[in-house]
């Protein structure tokens, strides 16, 4: 297999803008490159508000790229698709519906030709992956935060997706179900082998998850900083990666980039605020008042 | 044998990282018609110790040679910079040896007008904290680490060799994209140098990137320089940036502009030498090593001055004072 087939995801300067009413467009995220191999784990860390959900959305195909390429098993993305499945930081559970009842939904539509019991076997199938097996009847409202999510995953799994795009999807659980749920995609993904990139606040959670760790500068015009490889072999224990001898190398690798990028916020600001105040290039029917006010020839400006 | 070049006293300087320079030619064939910079030779343009920051003159016993080579031959046949060291390298003795320094570490950075080879600069290191890393592209379009040699950062050591950088990002992936030399003083908080040396003894004052070669459109490598407060490599470290049209061997153009991009400047002696060198390198589109203490600003005992090619155009030239 040549390297290039290895390549599942490819992300070339990779731009985001939004328009600006009072001057130039306003690039969330600007020249992102990263190439993901099939069935590698990405995490993508930095600080809020820096561009990590939108390059995940561009890469699930709910937002449109402004500029560069990406492209998902050598086809540019011009919108979602079941190849790609994205779990949230919050589930939105159809409230009216039962656990098993949510999963079937997308099921249904990944599966049309299926015959409803073999449709009921694969949502059973993840429910019972995710330890819901004795849950499937219930409602939502019935339900923690950590089951609800735990429904989510399934569902967004039971489409076996090629690729899986978890946006903060332990951000609202306590620490304890948030290290069970950890464990429970790895151990799905170590089975199925899924593409996954997972945006996350948390260092150790990029560590303990990821083959690759993405660490991206602050926004707007974000980028990646730099790409750490987690060299941690598959299926990891939580205790052995935590005692690993070189683990709180790679965990203060993280934190000094993230504390560089909180100490140079203010002046990348103030960059970024003296651009954005910068006019537009004038258009055409401005042309000619601008050139009358152009100094005479040779001088410069 | 050891000619004295310079009697200067070197004040209160900190005693450079560097302590031997050679520079080595490339000479076609005599009767080649079309040169392919492959089959020619390697011919010992100068070679320079340093002792106590003092610049002598050495006759080597070895002035011409052929692809693969020693480090600087070798540097030719990888077409990428070659970094030897520990003091078992029999080619680190011979050069200690005849040059009657202590060597550890040796460097030879190739420098390629388009693809052809113009000169190999050997760079010998002395004991004292810093850092060389060679970054080349992988098969994901980053750059990794593929070289390296370092003094006194044993955890940046370790994390670096984790470490890529895609297109554009931190230092190598600057000079990478962008195939200019680029300095960053005080990477320990400058936001554009992204790993820490916190954990480190040795004191990283200032990083270059410097691209090596040329592949589909962008350099073959980016060579980095991380220069110790108390042993820096040089004590001033300039990029000039050519900020006109540049002559071909064609269009020979006598008006070029080399503008600093650097911050630091240093005196307007040092800034009008530094202009006149960028003059010599465009008009001999070669390495220039000077180790004759009037011909360098005050205060400097040796300069050594590398142009930096776009296809057959100096786009950027390279100064190391010492």
């Amino acid at each position: 297999m040549s390297s290039n087939d290895r390549r599942y995801v490819e992300i070339a300067n990779l731009t985001k803008a939004y328009p600006n009413p009072f001057g130039r467009d306003i690039e969330v995220v600007k020249d992102f490159n990263m190439i993901l191999h099939k069935g590698e784990i990405v995490s993508v860390i930095g600080h809020s508000g820096c561009g990590k959900s939108t390059v995940l959305t561009m890469v699930a195909g709910l937002n449109p790229i402004s500029s560069g390429s990406l492209a998902v098993e050598g086809r540019e993305v011009s919108g979602p698709g079941p190849d790609r499945a994205v779990v949230f930081q919050s589930p939105c559970l159809l409230p009216w519906m039962t656990t098993l009842e949510n999963v079937m939904l997308g099921v249904k539509q990944v599966y049309p030709h299926g015959s409803k019991k073999e449709r009921k076997q694969i949502c059973e199938y993840y429910l019972n992956l995710v330890g819901l097996g004795d849950s499937m009847k219930k409602y939502p409202g019935e339900m923690s935060g950590g089951m609800q999510q735990r429904v989510g995953v399934a569902r967004a799994i039971a489409l076996k997706p090629q690729m899986l795009l978890l946006d903060e999807p332990f951000g609202r659980l306590d620490s304890l179900t948030r290290m069970d749920l950890q464990d429970v995609i790895l151990d799905i993904l170590d089975r199925e082998k899924i593409t996954t990139m997972v945006i996350t606040h948390d260092v150790d959670e990029a560590i303990y998850m990821a083959d690759r760790i993405c660490m991206m500068t602050n926004g707007p015009e974000a980028s990646v900083g730099q790409i750490l490889e987690v060299p941690f072999s598959r299926p990891r224990v939580r205790s052995d990666v935590l005692d690993h001898p070189n683990y709180y190398d790679f965990r203060f690798a993280l934190i000094s980039f993230l504390e560089k990028q909180e100490h140079s916020k203010e002046a990348h600001d103030q960059m970024i605020e003296e651009k954005l105040r910068q006019p537009e290039p004038p258009a055409l029917v401005e042309a000619k008042v601008v050139a009358d006010s152009l100094p005479a020839s040779g001088a410069s400006f | 044998m050891i000619t004295q070049t310079t009697d200067k006293p070197s004040h209160s300087k900190p005693v450079t990282l560097i302590n031997f320079i050679e520079v080595w030619r490339y000479q076609p064939l005599p009767n080649e018609v079309v040169d392919d910079g492959q089959a020619g030779s390697l011919r010992l343009e100068k070679a320079i110790r340093i002792d106590d920051g003092v610049p002598s003159q050495i006759e080597r016993s070895t002035t011409e040679i052929a692809k693969g080579e020693q480090i600087a031959g070798s540097a030719w046949q990888q077409e990428s910079p070659v970094i030897l060291q520990g003091l078992s390298s029999a080619e680190i003795q011979i050069a200690a040896q005849e040059a009657d320094v202590p060597i550890t570490a040796m460097l030879a950075i190739p420098i390629y007008r388009e693809f052809i080879l113009v000169d190999v600069i050997v760079l010998g290191l002395a004991q004292g904290n810093g850092g060389i890393e060679l970054w080349t592209r992988d098969d994901r379009d980053e750059l990794g680490i593929s070289g390296s040699c370092y003094r006194g950062l044993e955890s940046f050591e370790f994390i670096s060799r984790f470490v890529k950088f895609p297109k554009g990002a931190g230092l190598p992936g600057y000079s990478w994209k962008f195939g200019q030399p680029r300095i960053i003083d005080r990477p320990q908080t400058n936001p554009d140098f992204i790993r820490s040396f916190d954990r480190d003894p040795a004191h990283i004052e200032r990083c270059i990137g410097l691209p090596i070669g040329r592949e589909y459109g962008f350099p073959a490598s980016v060579l980095l320089m991380l220069s110790d407060q108390s042993t820096p490599f040089a004590n001033e470290m300039d990029v000039w940036h050519c900020a006109s049209e540049s002559p071909t061997e064609e269009h020979p153009s006598p008006k070029i502009r080399f503008q600093n991009s650097h911050s630091e400047v240093g005196s307007e002696e040092k800034q009008k030498w530094c202009q006149t060198i960028c003059d010599q390198i465009a008009e001999t589109r070669s390495t220039v090593l000077i180790s004759q203490g009037n011909e360098l600003p005050p205060q400097f005992e040796l300069g050594i001055a590398m142009p930096i090619f776009d296809g057959q155009k100096i786009k950027d030239v390279f100064i190391m004072l010492l």
